[in-house]
């Protein structure tokens, strides 16, 4: 039996120990592993979202729900508009993050230390938003375990809708919240010049993944949440 | 410097050799070298004992609430004053009873066969037999075991509790577990319970993501995945399982705390608690919690059952002095039911009220898994076949993990088809399954791994005579208690019941309940025969004279007796072949790190 | 007293024990690696076999004493209940047969395969031919099996036949509760925030006038013999499930979700106290899933009557809504007014 099942020698050499077959250094693979697992949480979540929900007979109207916006005359009406804007901003906060990783790549210290500062300023506006959104909801008399909102045919709505709310966009937050503290770490340790040292940037990159990853939650969250 | 440069370094790094490791000086203190410790070998000792406690403590539970079952009418003055207010005049009260159920099995299957089977070889032998200096990341293996141990202390404060442990079972299904007024253990008891068990994911994850990490980019020159020893593969899936699986146990637990503890529904609607009324959550599904936590706990089973199948294929082929038979068929055994373990969750829940439809899939796909299992039996049927077999402790609990996994895995098949499950569901049919082929078939592959690698871990061997009194006393009284426990189970007699009395249907057993009793108390008190053994041999058993004493093929016996860090004092060695390589061409065995010989036959 | 004598007891076997195994280590050490290993091979194989021996003994012992007292021996009391204990009975041969030649095989090799200076290992790595054999037996005996069990699970779980009689019966901790629909053969609504423990216990919405003639009970349900039975399943506080031993079946009863299961029983609570020879004969209803504290003591009782037993049972119930509202009831004793305004007042609920 030959040491590998696949034809190309190459690839032979790939697997055949002593090296990575990923060419990766294990932080990344952990990294990646442990999105895969992240996902796996989130996964649950929004499934149990999902089964609750078209299991119940009626749903709050999202486009009712989420009207409102910052410095806007109370009931004007905005639907989607501010989720809108939130995700725009986290989207592009995942721009800067990967002209972060570039940088990185071409050992340019002052491009990495830029594009990690907007990228940190990114998500410190997203978690002010979610802040924001979180406030104001909860003074419309929405938390867990208390859901002022009627469904859209006009129906008492279970507390299902806030209950999974808050608890996602909660656990979700927590992700970039900390997100937002292992970037601020990446840059300190960028300007005390730690990368240059080592003569790499690897660990952008494995914030990087982390903050994609936890981008990219957010879109399946948005969509399944405020679209669907 | 470029990426690649950069991962170059890290690799050139190590193929020079830690000479200097081996010189370095390292200035361990106590605290660094038995505690803290970074070295996966310290750290799988840390595993291995945490694990044999609680299976002494899991262990006395069993023998407590047995005595209850044996010993319904009899009352016991010591009980009081061991146990005080739950067991008042000397009689296990029906709270004690049931907090000692649910924290044995929460504390066998996750503390003991979880991370004192996977924590333990996982830790100690990855690195040793894929030819690394240690785990891709030593600190956080570290921080691995502490969370465990956090985990643990948790869950110990929990016992102690004014209203008690969680007493609902292990598999903690909501609305018993989310209300506060639904039972005295599912008070504070269940919170600490729930905050245990998430401290213990994250150990899991943590250590399973080091697993994958160091076996996939950390495997020694010529270590191609093809020859690496299937106690490796079976480590490798289990992490795989367990980092996929346990998250969404986790997400379950979360949505269980919100709901004892914020007012949420995720699992409750239209409840009335007597002496409190009707609560006010609606839209939620209990069944929703099965779901996601049967999502982990099928894997988990499996998470308990392949690092044992790993070790006894590594076990049984060096005792046997053959190769293990159809390494490729084990290896894609080892796959498939790995994929099916994630897609036969529901078979928990065919009396839940499922789709019938839906149902159907499940049993489809849960009778599946029997082919790759059947597949492992024939194989190491054929490896004993026309082998040479030494009877060390280690060859001794490895046969007997194949004959309990048999017996427990041909129930396993009756369950399996809902249209029967419809009758044995939760009844001592299910009890004698799952304690057949994962209490003792697993155990047994714990113990068959402790007796192999005794000698590596602490440079002696343990003692013989008390390991064969150990092996056959256990397989005797093990299949004296579960076997006829199936008889009560088709006798439609419940589990998880304190007392048969007033029921005509299953107050028939009374004289099997007393004899299953007593042999159970007699098998524990051989356990404590084994931890003598396992403990005095640490400072005092006969001291192991030979780097290689099995005369495995296998890379962790290149280490010298008492490996340090770093493990190989020189160069890490170079591998040229499979480690299965018994009775080839004449010889006896060939180690893996042995260059192909010119006129030799095939290798792989 | 006789506690610490008998943990003195076993210490003192204890350290017998070690000491006997320390010095044959001393033993073995003398005689040499090679001699002491062949010894413990010969004792170990020789085990090997006197262990399968025995436990085949011991399984035709066990069988002898415990068979009786399962319900394979009785038989079924449901027609459903006979097709589960066909099926037991072929898995047991099929998995029988399985379990007897591996067991025999695993066994003999360690006995027949132990170490031995003459023999030379046989080196057999791997074989297509072979692995392909073992994977299509056992993937054809499970299709077997498969084909077997799909077919009667989707009967069990099937919609039952018309002029099926249906009961629905909710669980709480510690006990059950039984409904009839009464004479207009619908069950009124109910919502669970209505329900009182002293008068409406399952919380049946009294406006709907299906309720009116709705049969609550606790503990004891009347079944006909020969007549399918629809069970609707239901629990007022946390999972239970209702199970019926004798007819083979069970179900989860979960709150907020109905379940249902039905059978069609074969034969009267009379008819099998003469067939077991029990006089105490009862079909019981176990919980069976863990449910508190309680969860051992959830009995309740189905008599199964021939449908004269039944029609004369029925006669004699009650419609809950006149316990719930004696001023209501005819055949009532007609009460003192203070009293009845209370009545009025809690029922306003």
């Amino acid at each position: 039996m030959s040491t590998t099942t696949t034809a190309s020698p190459n690839e032979a050499k790939l697997w055949g120990g002593g090296k990575s077959p990923f060419n990766s250094e294990y932080g990344k693979v952990m990294m990646w592993y442990f999105l895969m697992s992240d996902a796996f949480t989130f996964g649950a979540f929004l499934i149990s979202y999902g089964t609750v929900r078209f299991s119940t007979n009626g749903w709050p109207n999202s486009n009712e729900v989420f009207k409102s916006f910052p410095f806007a005359p109370e009931g004007v009406n905005a639907p989607l508009v501010f989720v809108s804007i939130m995700t725009f901003i986290l989207i592009i906060s995942s721009v800067t993050m990967v002209l972060a990783v570039h940088a990185g790549k071409n050992m340019d210290k002052q491009g990495v230390v830029r594009n990690m500062i907007l990228t940190i300023i990114g998500g410190i506006a997203f978690l002010s938003c979610q802040a924001w959104e979180w406030n104001h909801l909860f003074h419309e008399g929405a938390w867990w375990g208390s859901n002022p909102f009627l469904n859209a045919d006009g129906t008492a709505s279970s507390t299902n809708f806030t209950n999974f709310f808050f608890t996602i966009t909660g656990f979700h937050g927590f992700h970039v919240f900390s997100g937002v503290v292992i970037n601020i770490i990446m840059l300190i340790m960028t300007l005390m010049d730690k990368f240059e040292q080592r003569g790499h940037y690897l660990m952008i990159e494995k914030a990087g993944l982390y903050w994609h990853f936890v981008d990219l939650v957010w879109v399946f969250v948005f969509t399944i949440f405020y679209l669907l | 410097m470029s990426h690649e440069a950069a991962l170059h370094n890290h690799e050139g790094h190590e193929s020079h050799g830690h000479d200097d490791h081996g010189h370095h000086e390292h200035h361990d203190t106590f605290l660094t070298k038995y505690v803290f410790s970074q070295d996966h070998k310290m750290i799988a000792k840390q595993f291995l004992i945490t694990g044999m406690v609680w299976a002494v403590l899991g262990g006395l539970m069993s023998v407590l609430f047995r005595l209850q079952l044996g010993y319904p009418d009899a009352s016991f003055p010591w009980l009081e004053s061991i146990l005080g207010k739950w067991a008042k005049g000397g009689q296990i009260t029906p709270e004690a009873y049931y907090a000692l159920v649910t924290t044995h099995g929460t504390v066998l299957v996750f503390f003991v066969l979880t991370a004192g089977l996977s924590g333990t070889f996982a830790n100690f032998l990855i690195p040793l037999q894929v030819g690394a200096r240690d785990m891709a990341s030593p600190f956080m293996n570290m921080l691995s075991y502490w969370f465990f141990f956090t985990a643990s202390i948790i869950m110990l404060s929990s016992l102690f509790v004014e209203t008690g442990p969680f007493s609902g079972g292990w598999t903690a299904y909501p609305p018993l577990s989310a209300l506060h007024d639904a039972s005295p253990g599912s008070k504070t008891g269940m919170d600490l319970w729930i905050i245990s068990m998430a401290l213990f994911v994250v150990s899991s994850l943590l250590g399973g993501l080091n697993y994958i990490a160091t076996i996939l980019n950390m495997r020694t020159k010529g270590m191609s995945m093809t020859r690496l020893p299937l106690t490796i593969w079976a480590l490798f899936f289990t992490a795989v399982l367990g980092v996929l699986s346990f998250p969404v146990l986790l997400s379950g637990l979360i949505l269980l705390i919100f709901d004892r503890n914020f007012g949420t529904s995720f699992y409750l609607s239209d409840i009335y608690v007597n002496g409190v009324g009707a609560l006010s959550n609606e839209g939620g599904s209990a069944i929703l919690f099965q779901h996601l936590f049967w999502f982990l706990g099928h894997p988990e089973v499996y998470i308990i059952l392949l690092p044992a199948m790993g070790m006894v294929s590594e076990i049984m082929s060096v005792n046997s002095r053959k190769p293990i038979f159809g390494y490729m068929a084990m290896l894609g055994s080892l796959f498939a039911i790995a994929i099916l373990a994630f897609l036969v969750w529901a078979h928990h829940m065919f009396v839940t009220g499922l789709n019938p439809f839906l149902g159907s899939v499940f049993v489809l796909l849960t009778l599946l898994i029997a082919v790759p299992s059947a597949i492992k039996v024939f194989n190491w049927l054929t490896t004993l076949w026309r082998g040479n077999i030494r009877f060390t402790p280690g060859m001794l609990f490895a046969i007997g993990f194949v004959s309990l996994f048999i017996s427990g895995g041909l129930t396993g098949i009756w369950l399996g088809n809902a249209a029967l499950d419809i009758y044995l569901h939760d009844s001592y049919f299910v009890v004698a399954h799952f304690h057949i082929v994962m209490g003792v078939a697993s155990m047994f592959g714990m113990f068959a791994g402790v007796y192999h690698w005794f000698p590596k871990m602490y440079g002696r061997y343990l003692n013989n005579s008390l390991g064969y009194i150990h092996f056959w006393i256990t397989l005797a009284g093990a299949y004296l208690i579960f076997w006829p426990m199936h008889y009560q189970g088709l006798a439609g007699m419940p589990r998880r019941y304190f007392d048969f009395s007033i029921w005509e249907s299953f107050k028939q057993f009374a004289d099997l309940n007393r004899f299953i009793s007593t042999v159970a108390m007699i098998v524990f008190a051989v356990q404590i025969l084994f931890l003598i053994n396992f403990f005095y041999s640490i400072f005092k058993g006969r001291k192991v004279t030979v780097l290689n004493p099995w005369e495995s093929n296998t890379l962790e016996w290149t280490t010298p007796i008492n490996p340090g860090h770093g493990n190989w004092p020189g160069e890490i060695p170079e591998v040229h072949r499979w480690p299965y390589d018994y009775g080839k061409d004449g010889h006896d065995f060939i180690p893996q790190t042995t260059p192909v010989g010119e006129d030799e036959t095939e290798t792989h | 007293m006789s506690l610490i004598l008998s943990v003195a007891i076993i210490v003192f076997i204890f350290v017998v024990i070690f000491q006997i195994a320390k010095a044959s280590e001393y033993v073995s050490i003398l005689k040499g690696e090679e001699a002491s290993r062949q010894q413990n091979n010969k004792i170990n194989g020789f085990l090997m076999v006197a262990f399968l021996v025995l436990g085949f003994v011991g399984i035709y012992v066990c069988n002898k004493a415990y068979y009786g007292k399962t319900q394979l021996a009785q038989g079924a009391a449901s027609v459903q209940g006979e097709k589960v204990d066909e099926m037991l009975f072929v898995t047991l041969i099929i998995t029988g047969i399985v379990f007897v030649i591996t067991q025999v095989l695993l066994f003999w090799f360690a006995y027949k395969y132990q170490e031995d200076k003459n023999r030379k290992v046989f080196f057999f790595a791997h074989s297509t031919k072979l692995e392909l054999i073992w994977t299509a037996i056992p993937a054809i005996a499970l299709t077997v099996l498969v084909v077997f069990g799909l077919r009667n699970w989707f009967f069990f779980t099937g919609e039952p036949p018309k002029g099926a009689m249906v009961v629905e019966v909710t669980g709480k901790q510690f006990g059950w509760i039984f409904r009839y629909p009464g004479k207009d053969a619908v069950f009124g609504k109910k919502y669970y925030k209505n329900i009182d423990p002293a008068t409406n216990s399952v919380g049946i919405v009294w406006d709907d006038t299906y309720s009116k003639d709705d049969i609550l009970l606790e503990q004891t349900m009347y079944v006909v013999k020969g007549t399918p039975v629809k069970l609707i399943l239901g629990s007022r506080d946390v999972i239970h499930d209702v199970g019926l031993t004798h007819f083979r079946l069970k179900m989860d009863a979960v709150p907020g979700i109905p379940t249902t299961m039905w059978f069609t029983p074969l034969y009267t609570t009379k008819e099998m106290r003469e067939k077991t020879g029990n006089p105490n004969f009862a079909y019981e209803i176990s919980c069976d899933q863990m449910c508190g504290n309680g969860h051992y003591s959830m009995k309740g009782v189905i008599e199964v009557v021939d449908q004269e037993e039944y029609d004369l049972w029925m006669a004699k119930q009650k419609p809950q809504y006149f316990t719930a509202f004696p001023e209501k009831d005819p055949t009532a004793v007609p009460v003192a007014a203070a009293d009845t305004t209370a009545k009025v007042a809690t029922a306003k609920m």
